[in-house]
């Protein structure tokens, strides 16, 4: 049995030729039960390929959209208490509410209103990755606020009197003393959240965005073996956030001067 | 301090009838005070007799509500409101020291680091 995957999965035909010859295979003989067919991973692997740079593109992007509207957001509701409750309102609006709720009424909602197709922002907002992009960061934004937030309530009130006395301008003490300490109290935290975010980029397979669970299920309803497929994806997404866990540990240990270069 | 600094006579740091209150508790109540080069000074009272606050007016952690402070002759102004000009009390303060009781070192420096940051 032969099916044409070149159609069902969009990709090139002598690629998709690879996986169909490895469906048909058959098991060996005297093998019972369900054999492992391992030349079966390395052409799902092959093809969730070009996933990985749009997986990794999403949770960028929206980490540094993310990130900056969370500074803005920190400093902002510093300034006057109305501010400061709608970053509060905005915060839990986002973060109690499911993120792909959120790209459905970015994606599918933002669509229905003439004045929305009409705007300048319509040949972003029309497309999936765009949405995508702009559900995460505000997603990731409203936890960081949180992060940030939590950084700098720990930062003593002493050790920024220290720095007064010294003859820190406000700027500088900002700079020198608060952030350092701010950031790592709250950088465990917040290398949760990037975690989080690769795998919330997933999401945005709902919308066409294709990413790796997008080509993966793909390949799976074309192939009719989910298991080996959604194991092949699983595994990459679980060697980024590998990755990804052990930079953030050792910028953890760069920042504490106690444990700065031990770290492997 | 440095002796080329200071002017040959005259006290380094002058304190002239410096009055602080916390709303209706009235800490210090006129406290004049001149320290030379080279003094060394100690100040004693009972507990939460005003020692600590005295000290932290001098580099105006603690706003002082009345009173005048100099330090090598130059006074800090005291705008309305006892609203002091931040840009001179930032430029006064990089010529003194300070050590707090629990000394308040930043936990993300090293030794060298929270050394070095301090005027020298």
């Amino acid at each position: 049995m032969v099916i044409d995957f070149a159609e069902a999965l969009d990709v090139p035909r002598g690629r998709s030729l690879v996986i169909a010859r490895c469906c048909t295979s058959r098991r060996p003989a005297g093998v019972s039960g369900p054999g492992v067919d391992f030349s079966f991973f390395g052409a799902v692997l092959l093809e969730l390929l070009p996933g990985i740079p749009v997986t990794i593109g999403l949770t960028a992007a929206s980490l540094l959209v993310g990130g900056l509207l969370a500074l803005v957001m920190t400093w902002a509701r510093l300034l006057a208490w109305p501010v400061d409750l709608l970053v509060r309102l905005f915060s839990f609006t986002l973060r109690g509410s499911p993120l792909l709720m959120q790209i459905f009424l970015l994606y599918y909602g933002l669509g229905q209103f003439a004045a929305v197709r009409d705007s300048l922002f319509w040949p972003v907002l029309r497309q999936p990755v765009w949405c995508a992009i702009l559900a995460l960061s505000l997603n990731t934004a409203a936890y960081t606020v949180e992060f940030l937030r939590g950084g700098l309530a720990a930062v003593p009130p002493g050790v920024v009197e220290a720095a007064t006395v010294t003859g820190m301008s406000r700027f500088t003490t900002f700079r020198r003393i608060i952030m350092p300490l701010a950031i790592r109290q709250a950088l465990p935290a917040y290398g949760s959240e990037i975690i989080i975010m690769v795998k919330s980029t997933s999401l945005a397979s709902i919308i066409t965005v294709s990413e790796l669970t997008g080509i993966a299920s793909g390949i799976a309803s074309a192939t009719f073996r989910p298991m080996q497929v959604f194991l092949c994806a699983g595994a990459v997404y679980l060697s980024i956030n590998f990755l990804l866990s052990r930079g953030v540990a050792r910028l953890e240990g760069h920042l504490d001067p106690l444990r700065r270069g031990t770290l492997p | 301090m440095k002796s080329h600094d200071v002017a040959p006579s005259g006290p380094v740091l002058s304190i002239r009838d410096l009055h602080k209150n916390f709303g209706a508790l009235e800490v210090l109540k006129g406290v004049s005070l001149d320290a030379a080069e080279g003094d060394v000074i100690a100040i004693v009272g009972a507990s939460g007799s005003g020692k600590s606050t005295l000290l932290r007016c001098i580099p105006f952690l603690a706003v002082p509500s009345a009173g005048v402070i100099s330090l090598e002759g130059e006074p800090i102004r005291l705008g309305v409101g006892s609203v002091p000009d931040m840009r001179q009390v930032t430029r006064l303060r990089k010529k003194l020291g300070f050590v707090f009781q629990s000394f308040n070192l930043w936990p993300h420096m090293t030794v060298l680091g929270n050394v070095i940051e301090a005027p020298v």
